[in-house]
């Protein structure tokens, strides 16, 4: 669905990832990990059809994302970037109503049974009234989720979605972008700092290394002690874990 | 004192004298150098008696508003710690205009006749403004103290805060000037624009206590501004008292930047540019930045009253008005490398 | 499907539209030869060939239209730029737009001509300029800092204004007419203002509300809005084109009125009570409120000060003491 042909990414004349070459579909959940400063958030930018790459292009079901509308991009994929803002004094409801924005006529209020859906759908139907601001940090998250799900994209992007929760609200994050996954065969791809989540949520693991590509594949097969030395580093062990995916411990 | 430094003084002296040299020749009427050496003899001609009597007193003028203002911004911008703090650019000018221009009118509405209609000096006795002129400004600058404080001051909020008094003001100067009589008006407006236009001793007397008093007060109080260049606590930390330290260097900066615009009404970003230029020249030693304020601070002035006399004559374009054609780009400037670094 | 706006927007919006009816009014029927209310609103709906019917047809009547219209552009140039840069303290003055345009029609009064289409020409050239240094310096790759557009703003504004000054010295024109109406006021403004004025304006003012859609999703960071599916950089490129063009239009009318593009917001804001009240009613009610605003500053002046003073000193003083205080409160919370 999304395809990127040797992208080219960096900030100003700073090039950080080169001759990127990568696709997405649907329904597949993609983690992106790679070390501090290693491209990842330009690179999903890139993706995302929000910064442009300094060479290469990406392509939306065969067709250039930089000859595409934001509207009609947006039909097809939501961003959600590290610490996304929210307009002054907004209400939950209002925040999620935004998502509406590209599927409906430019003039017309989103339909308020699918707000109260989405709302429900990420348990927040009783928060619906209250200031997005007096929200805590994971009900934030699923705020903006619900948005997500009234935009209704085959593919989400997020820039390190459980950065700045706990460790409750980090698990709930996943599972629910995990479920609508199921329900909806959405696509996800997302950065991801913890290799464990990484390994235990994704489908399929992109490590970036050295401005290109170093391995992608099932976490089960590109997940080991040599990938992690390399990437990071960090010397570590790879076990499995109950559902036979791996998981890291460090070695101190 | 290094050598570097002590040549770097004397290079801005000698400007300093050429450019007053050179603003005692040019003008509206042109004079050679042979009627500027007629100054000195005994009997001189009438075009020297005028360079005597009308540029002498002005060059002198221009030269005292840009030590002060100089001085003022390297005080106020070390203090406060904030690299845009700027005298004219925070109330005190509107400030110590509102207060003169008040008194102009409060004068001329006492003033039993119409007889005095030439300058405002006749009717505002010239030794009342500028103690006029000083309180308005240090009311107006502890207004922008008192409206910005919030734990401290922010430097953002300071100059934001007296940017929109220094507008709101002037909106009741502007009431002031219009209900003047015609003649007034005008003669308010071109105090406004901070002209040097006819400028005398007379403007410059009344100035020269306050001012020298202020200056006084700052060459004592250096090691106290050295303190003061770091963070309060640890200015306390060497054994400065900000809580008489702080006030007392800002009342002193505040009240040569009054005296300034007492002379000639508001000149703008003198005050912030000439510490700028002096960092870059001096470095950071303190007691060099104060003399190299002093000299280019009056270098600054007596070179833009000059442009302004020889840009469009006869049209004089009021010395304030060439201070800030030329200080608010530097001044943009200065904002965006401050952006750049806090990006970075 | 445009949901009906609360009843309290309604009561509010019903408020300020009297209040401006009631401004225009005492403006109409107050002046040098005051009309009774009743008699001025016979001469609006009939003209009797007396000089009092002439003076509420074609000199008061213009000025008060003037007056709101002017309120009403402003307040949405102000709007827009609040909504552009993420924060409620911008107005149109402190991000050089309206210290530009007024450069602008001055070099144009006295260098080039008086003729009102060149005279808003030069409104916009200068204002555009003014905006697009200011944006300019504000500029960096992390976005507009909502301060540091203010900031430049004001460095750009002063510039103007010295400017301006200097045009008005070397040109030599009477000073006191330039002085007056750099001050900004209504005084013997006319049909001719308002015939160059309404059109631009009320395109302008659709416009605004045909990018409503843009601009809710204008209040959420860049990267939120793409991924909504609206470029903020076009959006912001639009909503300050338009916020140049009102405020143009209105400094080419009115002189530099200070603040209203920042108060009538304001005044919107808290009179709908909302948080976060909807993109277009809030739009609306500010028009009405800069409206009323303007139209009461000009009436006040009017009949306080007998017309010697511009109703723009009035509206600054105001302005500016709402200014500080609202800023004062919310500066923090506000960043």
């Amino acid at each position: 669905m999304i395809e990127a042909q040797d992208l080219t990414v960096g900030y100003g004349s700073n090039v950080v990832l080169a001759g990127v070459s990568l696709s997405f579909s649907a329904g597949e959940i993609t983690a992106l990990i790679g070390a501090n400063g290693c491209g990842k958030s330009t690179l999903l930018r890139a993706i995302a059809g929000i910064s442009r790459p300094l060479a290469g292009a990406v392509y939306l079901h065969g067709q250039p994302i930089s000859a595409l509308g934001r509207r009609q991009i947006a039909r097809s994929l939501a961003f959600q970037s590290q610490s996304p803002e929210a307009p002054e004094g907004i209400s939950v409801r209002q925040l999620v109503e935004h998502g509406a924005f590209a599927r409906n006529p430019l003039f017309s209020r989103p339909d308020r049974r699918d707000v109260n859906a989405a709302l429900a759908r990420v348990d927040l139907d009783s928060f619906a009234e209250r200031p997005f601001s007096a929200l805590s940090g994971g009900e934030r998250q699923r705020a903006w989720i619900a948005l997500v799900l009234l935009q209704a994209p085959e593919m989400i992007l997020l820039d390190e979605p459980t950065s700045f929760l706990d460790l409750g609200y980090q698990i709930e994050t996943l599972r629910l972008l995990d479920a609508i996954r199921r329900e909806r065969g959405t696509g996800i791809v997302m950065v991801l700092h913890d290799i464990n989540q990484a390994a235990r949520f994704a489908d399929r693991i992109i490590a970036l290394h050295a401005g290109r590509v170093h391995c992608q594949g099932p976490p089960a097969k590109v997940i080991d002690a040599a990938l992690l030395q390399t990437l990071f580093r960090a010397k570590v062990r790879v076990d499995q874990d109950h559902a036979a995916r791996p998981f890291v411990t460090p070695l101190w | 004192m290094r050598g570097s430094t002590r040549r770097l003084h004397a290079l801005l002296m000698g400007a300093g004298l050429l450019v007053a040299l050179l603003s005692l020749r040019y003008g509206a009427i042109e004079a050679s150098w042979l009627d500027l050496a007629e100054v000195f003899s005994a009997d001189p001609g009438p075009l020297a008696a005028a360079i005597i009597e009308l540029r002498l007193p002005r060059t002198l003028c221009a030269a005292v508003i840009g030590i002060y203002l100089g001085v003022s911004g390297l005080v106020f911008q070390t203090v406060l710690r904030n690299p845009l703090a700027d005298p004219t650019l925070f109330g005190i000018s509107s400030g110590a205009s509102l207060a003169v221009i008040t008194a102009m009118g409060v004068a001329s509405a006492l003033s039993p006749s119409e007889l005095s209609q030439g300058a405002a000096s006749s009717v505002l006795p010239m030794p009342l403004v500028p103690p006029i002129a000083l309180g308005g400004g240090l009311a107006a600058t502890l207004l922008v103290v008192w409206l910005s404080w919030r734990d401290g001051l922010l430097p953002l909020r300071l100059v934001l805060f007296g940017a929109v008094l220094a507008v709101a003001l002037n909106g009741v100067v502007m009431v002031l000037v219009l209900s003047l009589s015609e003649a007034r008006t005008e003669l308010a407006i071109l105090w406004l624009a901070g002209s040097l236009y006819a400028r005398d001793l007379a403007n410059l007397w009344p100035a020269l206590p306050w001012g020298v008093a202020g200056l006084g007060v700052i060459a004592l109080a250096l090691p106290w501004l050295s303190g003061l260049r770091f963070d309060a606590d640890t200015a306390r930390g060497f054994g400065v008292s900000t809580a008489l330290a702080v006030p007392t260097l800002l009342a002193a900066a505040a009240g040569l930047a009054a005296s300034a615009v007492s002379i000639a009404g508001p000149v703008g970003f003198v005050g912030l540019l000439v510490p700028h230029i002096a960092r870059l020249l001096y470095g950071p030693n303190l007691s060099d930045l104060l003399i190299g304020s002093v000299l280019i601070g009056g270098l600054l002035v007596m070179t833009s009253d000059l442009l302004g006399r020889i840009i469009a004559p006869p049209i004089e374009i009021p010395v304030g008005i060439v201070t800030s054609l030329i200080g608010a780009p530097i001044f943009a400037l200065l904002i965006r490398r401050q952006i750049i670094r806090a990006v970075s | 499907m445009i949901g009906f706006p609360p009843a309290r927007a309604a009561g509010f919006a019903a408020v300020l539209t009297v209040l401006c009816a009631a401004a225009t009014l005492l403006s109409v029927s107050a002046g040098a030869h005051p009309t009774g209310l009743g008699r001025a609103l016979i001469f609006l709906w009939a003209d009797d060939g007396t000089n009092a019917s002439y003076a509420v047809r074609e000199l008061r009547l213009p000025r008060a239209l003037c007056a709101a219209g002017v309120g009403a552009a402003l307040a949405l140039s102000g709007a827009l730029i609040q909504v552009v840069i993420r924060n409620p303290l911008g107005d149109p003055g402190l991000t050089g737009v309206t210290a530009g345009s007024a450069f602008g029609v001055a070099i144009s009064l006295t260098l080039l001509t008086a003729a009102p289409t060149l005279l808003v020409a030069a409104g916009i050239c200068g204002g555009a300029l003014a905006a697009a240094l200011t944006f300019l310096l504000a500029r960096s790759d992390a976005g507009l800092e909502p301060l540091r557009v203010i900031l430049a703003g004001i460095a750009v504004a002063v510039f103007f204004l010295a400017a301006t000054s200097a045009v008005m010295i070397v040109s030599r024109s009477s000073m006191q007419t330039l002085y007056f109406w750099m001050v900004g006021g209504f005084i013997n403004r006319g049909w001719a203002e308002w015939a160059l004025f309404w059109p631009l304006a009320s395109l302008a003012g659709l416009a605004v509300f045909a990018i409503t859609p843009l601009l809710r999703l204008l209040q959420f960071d860049d990267a939120t809005a793409a991924s909504l599916g609206a470029s903020a950089g076009l959006g912001r490129i639009a909503a300050v084109a338009l916020s140049v063009i009102l405020a143009a239009v209105s400094v080419a009318v009115a002189g530099p009125l200070a603040f209203v593009g920042f108060v009538a917001p304001h005044l919107a804001r808290l009179g709908l009570g909302a948080r976060y009240p909807d993109m277009a009613t809030w739009l609306a009610v500010s028009a009405l409120a800069g409206a009323a605003l303007v139209a009461s500053a000009d009436a006040a002046t009017r009949s306080l000060f007998a017309g010697r003073v511009p109703a723009g000193a009035l509206i600054t003083i105001l302005g500016g003491v709402v200014f500080l205080a609202l800023a004062r409160r919310g500066f923090d919370n506000a960043r």
